[in-house]
């Protein structure tokens, strides 16, 4: 997890730019071995049920292991050990950054330092450190506490989110905390869907047209070049998909929500906003995520 | 092969299901992006079965569905829905939703949905 954090560190301290920080993740993902290609190589798994377990991870937010091991593909012990072959075979986001020639091992070792000066890091922890955990770095680098209740809820909102990029727009999101100035353009388009129920949220995307017709793009499977109605309603579709996986994640906990209809709309500028903006970087731009209570319900 | 009717208010949705659903042979009779839509295509095209989004602005899913049954008590209708919702699909059922299927769509769960839901509509007696 910590060579992730540090990855993040590395950004938000302008060392690296965002887009360099996604060559490395995505440069870092596409080296690691994939769990269900190991699952085969072991005999463990047919292609069948890889598949399977793909199109089951669509729909649930639960990791491949876990799903693989509920649907009776393998066991726990299986599992482990698929794991332990996996984690041999992982190349770490630090080897990536020298290896896309960002950083040299010298400048890597020095910003490492000042890294664990700064977090009060020992050796020991930091080789004891787990592997990638969203959640995680998302609780460090963003801060809701003053939504105190809400918090929790919103931690997973972005980690959830996170998750739904890799999964329906192939992309490595990283998080930009805090976010970057807006700038002209930023909210060329605004999508925006409540989450109603025993709690209630307000949801928004915002994105240059840019960013919408990738997104667009992406969640269909086709070429969108013009922001018209079909390029909109991808979007929207995304986040209602999103925002129902979420609400599925919720009903597990016993928390009873709806999803509202999805607005999207050409952005004005907006001076009365509330609640929290988080901005996404992708490959292909910046998202931000705008997260409140609405007001009449406030 | 049957007649459908697809109602759901994003474009993307309804071009999603019209292409899964004419591959596999069947005949999608009208699109409504609306509720008000959806009661006057039904009314022209009697169709076969109807796949009802559950969130639209406007008159929801389960308005349409009481709507529908009050044109043809044995309107077939397969509420489409996004993860999490589900006593607006309990609902749905118990106003008269013969199934579900759940967003993403995939082509194998519309088929099946759809198929099962046309099988048990063979099975029934007709009414004299």
């Amino acid at each position: 997890m910590l060579d992730q954090y540090f990855i993040h560190y590395l950004l938000n301290k302008g060392i690296l730019t965002h887009r360099q920080v996604h060559d490395v993740l995505a440069y870092e993902r596409a080296v690691r071995v994939r769990l269900g290609l190991l699952a085969i190589n072991a005999g463990l798994m047919t292609a069948a049920q890889v598949e399977e377990v793909h199109r089951l991870q669509r729909s649930r937010d639960k990791q491949f292991g876990a799903l693989a091991v509920e649907k009776g593909f393998l066991t726990d012990e299986q599992l482990a050990g698929l794991l332990e072959t996996q984690k041999q075979g992982h190349l770490p986001v630090m080897q990536a950054v020298v290896d896309k020639d960002y950083l040299s091992l010298e400048q890597l070792a020095v910003h490492l330092a000042a890294f664990r000066l700064e977090n009060e890091l020992t050796i020991q922890e930091w080789r004891a450190s787990q592997p990638v955990d969203t959640e995680k770095i998302i609780r460090l680098l963003a801060d809701f506490s003053p939504a105190g209740s809400l918090a929790d809820t919103y931690y997973d909102y972005i980690a959830l989110l996170f998750r739904n990029i890799v999964r329906f727009l192939n992309d490595t999101p990283v998080i930009l905390w805090p976010p970057p100035q807006k700038d002209a353009n930023a909210d060329d388009w605004l999508v925006t869907q409540v989450v109603a129920g025993d709690v209630t949220i307000a949801t928004g995307l915002a994105m240059r047209e840019s960013v919408l017709l990738e997104v667009a793009s992406r969640f269909s499977g086709e070429t969108i070049r013009q922001a018209d109605e079909m390029a909109t309603d991808c979007v929207a579709e995304f986040l209602n998909v999103h925002n129902g996986v979420f609400g599925g994640n919720l009903s597990e906990l016993g928390i009873a929500v709806d999803l509202e209809p999805q607005h999207i709309s050409k952005t004005v500028e907006r001076n009365d906003e509330t609640g929290y903006r988080v901005a996404i970087g992708l490959s292909f731009g910046r998202i931000d995520v705008l997260l409140s209570v609405p007001a009449e319900r406030s | 092969m049957a007649r459908i009717l697809i109602v759901d208010d994003s474009m993307m949705m309804r071009k999603t299901l019209r292409t899964i659903l004419q591959r596999a042979g069947h005949i999608v009779t009208a699109e409504a992006a609306n509720g008000d839509q959806a009661i006057m295509y039904y009314a022209n095209h009697r169709p076969d079965l109807v796949t009802l989004d559950i969130t639209m602005p406007g008159m929801n899913g389960t308005e349409v569905i009481k709507k529908l049954r009050e044109i043809d008590p044995d309107a077939n209708v397969v509420i489409v829905s996004a993860l999490g919702q589900k006593h607006i699909i309990f609902e749905a059922l118990q106003n008269g939703a013969k199934n579900y299927i759940l967003k993403p769509i995939t082509e194998d769960k519309l088929l099946a949905v759809v198929n099962m839901v046309l099988t048990h509509s063979c099975d029934s007696p007709t009414p004299a």
